[in-house]
């Protein structure tokens, strides 16, 4: 049973947007995207000509290509897409086109301001990636796990430092995977490398590694920890100390490592996903106590939940102190927060949302195949035919709502008092 | 009706197996098995073990011992004697050949298709006993080439085919380009967050069968569906990890494929037409990682079909005429219990529907699943010579056409129809689907 507010409102509608009426009947609608503040919505058609082209907030962009996809808003409200010109890869930001061409390019990602804008790249059959217009200097025969540094002036990803046959498997296992930053790689390779992540401060890479079949590791700037696992995830840098955590699994059982050494004390039958506050004072990862039995951990200390199946989306709080996440249980979601779930179930709920000030959660749902948006335990009293997460102003006193209803697209301003 | 064996199969010098035994000391050999023994297995092994009454019983479930003649050596139990007991028993005596010997019987002369388990009077798995075995020969690293470098595949770029993420984005992009061609506001949405379904195919669709993609968009067209594919590793659900023996790659696998899932979040994903990688997500993947059950609900082809069949979203044109038989795959009828479903998907779309015999949860391996197709071309003759009683079966319903909803079998069974000189062809649940329903429902 979802709680509604019987003071009813339907808040005050900053933005509305007919997005059908951009339309004319030969254009075709590809995904709706809708800017981090509201403000602009975009749509992709199929013109009479054939082209694709953007239209924002009604406007068409100047720029038609044979085909763009992947549109998608930077956090500071820029509309990106990667395009094909007929010839040619390359990406479009607020319709100005980038000068970099390929022949292919894919996976836009964005530095956390949104300043700094990266895509993966294949030329000439090699691979490197693209920051700001600028490709990375040597490509490699295969690329994957792209990463933006926090500040985003740096990226790295796995490379394959030379090709190899398939069916060669001698030469595979010699290693010929290595992490490359900003286009230079680590002077080791490796059999695998998964996930490389930046330091804090941009210096330092650390990613997974498998140093043979059997052997599990992290390595950071190139040098593998003295010690081996039985299979390690994704690594963290503390923010603090630029100290590395990895869940890593020793002895059929999951737990910390930092720095190579077992960190924490409670062995799980999984764990991953290991996130530190803004300041490392906490250290959060998703667990399984149990075969099947998923909870939060918190510095070491499990959260004491009902039974779940599955838990995504760990998110902390502005401040830190606070760590919110999505439950799963028989095919059903809800928040969990602060150690408790909230127990109200939808068919879908997305990962959690904190007011700058940390006191409010609120989240996108879908209920009764519909959508809405959900604070602090209370349902929005009006569903539509989709909403983007919400976002909280800074007065934290109101909460935007992004929803499209009817072939209109809406920003609606819903003050926290009426939920 | 029954065909002549044709000659016994030449000795196989396979490089993945042969390198590393060289190297192999017995103590080496005793080190690994003790190790996976005592701390990867318990009660299940031991109640197994002990139960076993070697009554033979299983024997008769095995096409391998059926079809080399009854020979012992290709009995279950007989591959168990030769194979773990041995790693038991023999103690400090396991030399590099007989680490050779199990290598070849645990992969290249067990589908794991557990139709053994059906004949022991106890239940006993023997295809989980094969793959101890299996774990074993990977952690000494004496594994048949092909399938090592599948598992290669899989760790690099997450899916079994060297396919790269350009490459698996731009065969989305030149499908849906086609299909506009027949059906002009046909999408086939890459990274569609928030869709009902995420489809996840393996990687011999983008590689060599990429009609099939462009089938399933039709059929997800036709139907309505808000469905989505990933454009990030995680769109190959296939595992061949899993039957190389390496789990850890098997589960990082799994988590991939979930996790595109989950950050799609979607409310389920729907599963093209593969055995073996339900297995894997239903089953192994998803446990070896702690979910009991898969965290987003998963649905094979054929559940999907048959919900859209049942429930009129999408109808029937005109019913397949040519005569029709069904294999059921082991993996998704063994496994989950979907033959009922597929048979009422055949019963809507064809017209002349024959029964192979034995079938359902009795009918045999194809011949090619558990990784043993993935061991490769070295191993093709002898399993061919595995698939005799495969072939008498096929060959004795007469049908024109053989529908199979899982690649292996696909493929396992082309080849048996080739070497057999069976006038059949074999085709996928959509191809029939996409041939019959109605284009404007």
């Amino acid at each position: 049973m979802l709680l509604t507010n019987p003071q009813k409102s339907s808040g005050t509608v900053e933005k509305k947007e007919t997005v059908d009426a951009w339309m004319t009947p030969s254009d075709h609608l590809e995904d709706i995207q809708v800017s981090p503040d509201g403000d602009n919505v975009a749509a992709m058609f199929v013109n009479k000509e054939g082209e694709t082209q953007l239209c924002v907030n009604g406007q068409r962009w100047e720029h038609g290509f044979e085909r763009l996809w992947y549109p998608r808003f930077s956090p500071d409200n820029r509309l990106t897409a990667l395009a094909w010109d007929g010839e040619a890869w390359t990406l479009i930001v607020d319709d100005q086109v980038w000068d970099s061409r390929f022949d292919y390019a894919w996976n836009t990602g964005f530095s956390q301001d949104g300043h700094h804008i990266m895509v993966v790249f294949q030329k000439d059959g090699t691979y490197g990636l693209c920051l700001d217009d600028q490709p990375w200097t040597t490509s490699f025969p295969g690329i994957g796990h792209a990463a933006i540094s926090p500040d985003g002036t740096r990226t790295a990803a796995a490379v394959q430092m030379e090709k190899i046959s398939e069916g060669d498997i001698f030469s595979f296992q010699q290693g010929v995977f290595s992490t490359a930053v900003d286009g230079e790689a680590w002077t080791k390779n490796f059999v695998n490398i998964w996930d490389p992540v930046f330091s804090h401060d941009g210096k330092k890479t650390a990613a997974a590694v498998r140093l043979n079949l059997y052997d599990y590791s992290v390595a950071v700037n190139g040098e593998a920890w003295r010690k081996c696992f039985e299979c390690v995830w994704k690594p963290r840098f503390q923010p603090d100390t630029d100290d590395v955590v990895a869940p890593v699994r020793k002895g059929q059982s999951w737990t910390l490592a930092k720095n190579g050494n077992l960190f924490w004390k409670n062995r799980f039958t999984q764990l991953w996903h290991p996130e530190f506050n803004h300041d490392g004072s906490k250290l959060a990862a998703v667990v399984a106590p149990a075969f099947g039995v998923w909870s939060v951990a918190v510095n070491d200390t499990v959260w004491k939940l009902d039974r779940f199946d599955a838990i995504t989306g760990l998110t902390y709080s502005p401040d830190g102190s606070r760590l919110a996440a999505v439950g799963m249980k028989k095919g059903r979601h809800t928040l969990i927060y602060d150690g408790k779930s909230c127990n109200r179930f939808c068919e879908r709920v997305w990962p959690p949302v904190f007011s700058p000030d940390s006191r409010h959660i609120a989240a996108r749902i879908e209920t009764n195949g519909r959508y809405t948006v959900i604070l602090d335990g209370r349902v929005w009293d009006r569903t539509y035919d989709k909403v983007w997460d919400p976002v909280f102003d800074d007065a934290n006193d109101a909460l935007v709502i992004r929803a499209f209803d009817k072939g209109q697209y809406l920003k609606i301003r819903a003050p926290l008092s009426h939920f | 009706m029954t065909l002549q064996q044709t000659t016994l199969h030449a000795p196989i010098i396979d490089e993945g197996i042969e390198k590393k035994l060289s190297g192999l000391t017995p103590e080496t050999i005793r080190t690994v098995i003790d190790d996976v023994l005592s701390s990867e297995t318990g009660p299940r092994l031991k109640a197994y073990l002990k139960t076993c009454v070697h009554c033979g019983l299983c024997s008769d479930g095995c096409h391998f011992f059926l079809s080399f003649d009854r020979n012992p050596r290709y009995s279950p139990v007989g591959k168990i004697k030769e194979t773990l007991a041995r790693f038991i028993h023999d103690k400090n005596r396991i030399t590099a050949d007989v680490i050779r010997q199990a290598a070849v019987i645990a992969y290249t002369e067990c589908n794991l298709c557990r139709r053994c388990v059906m004949y022991c009077p106890f239940g006993i798995d023997t295809a989980y006993m094969i793959g101890i075995v299996r774990r074993i020969c990977h952690r000494l690293g004496v594994t048949p080439l092909y399938i090592q470098d599948t598992a290669h595949s899989h760790s690099a770029f997450m899916n079994q085919m060297w396919v790269k993420e350009d490459e698996w984005i731009d065969t989305i992009h030149w499908q849906e380009e086609d299909a506009r061609e027949e059906i002009p506001d046909l999408r086939i949405p890459l990274e569609k967050e928030g869709a009902d379904v995420m489809y996840s195919v393996i990687a011999p669709e983008p590689r060599f069968q990429a009609d099939l993609i462009y089938k399933a968009a039709v059929l997800m067209k036709r139907a309505g569906i808000d469905w989505t594919l990933p454009a990030t590793p995680g769109w190959d659900n296939s595992d061949m990890a899993m039957f190389s023996g390496d789990n850890e790659i098997m589960g990082r696998i799994t988590r991939t494929h979930f996790e595109a899932a989950e950050r799609l979040n979607v409310k389920k994903i729907v599963m093209g037409e593969c055995g073996h990688a339900f297995r894997s997500v239903y089953d192994t993947g998803n446990r070896w990682l702690g979910w009991t059950f898969p965290p987003i609900p998963v649905v094979h082809a054929i559940e999907f079909y048959y919900d859209l069949l049942k429930t009129g979203r999408i109808r029937i044109r005109e019913k397949f005429k040519p005569r029709v038989t069904f294999h059921d795959p082991c993996n998704i009828v063994r496994g989950k219990g979907l033959h009922e479903k597929a048979r009422y998907i055949i019963a809507k779309t064809c017209e002349n529907f024959i029964e192979m015999t034995p079938n359902r949860e009795h009918n045999f391996c194809c011949g090619a699943g558990g990784g043993v197709i993935n061991c490769g071309p070295p191993y093709k003759s002898k399993r061919m010579q595995a698939s005799r009683v495969k072939a008498e079966q096929l060959k004795n319903t007469g049908a024109d056409v053989v529908i199979t909803p899982c690649h292996n079998c696909h493929s396992g069974i082309d080849d048996i129809l080739h070497h057999y000189k069976i006038p059949m062809s074999v085709t996928f649940m959509v191809d029939i689907l996409t041939t019959t329903m109605e284009t404007n429902p």
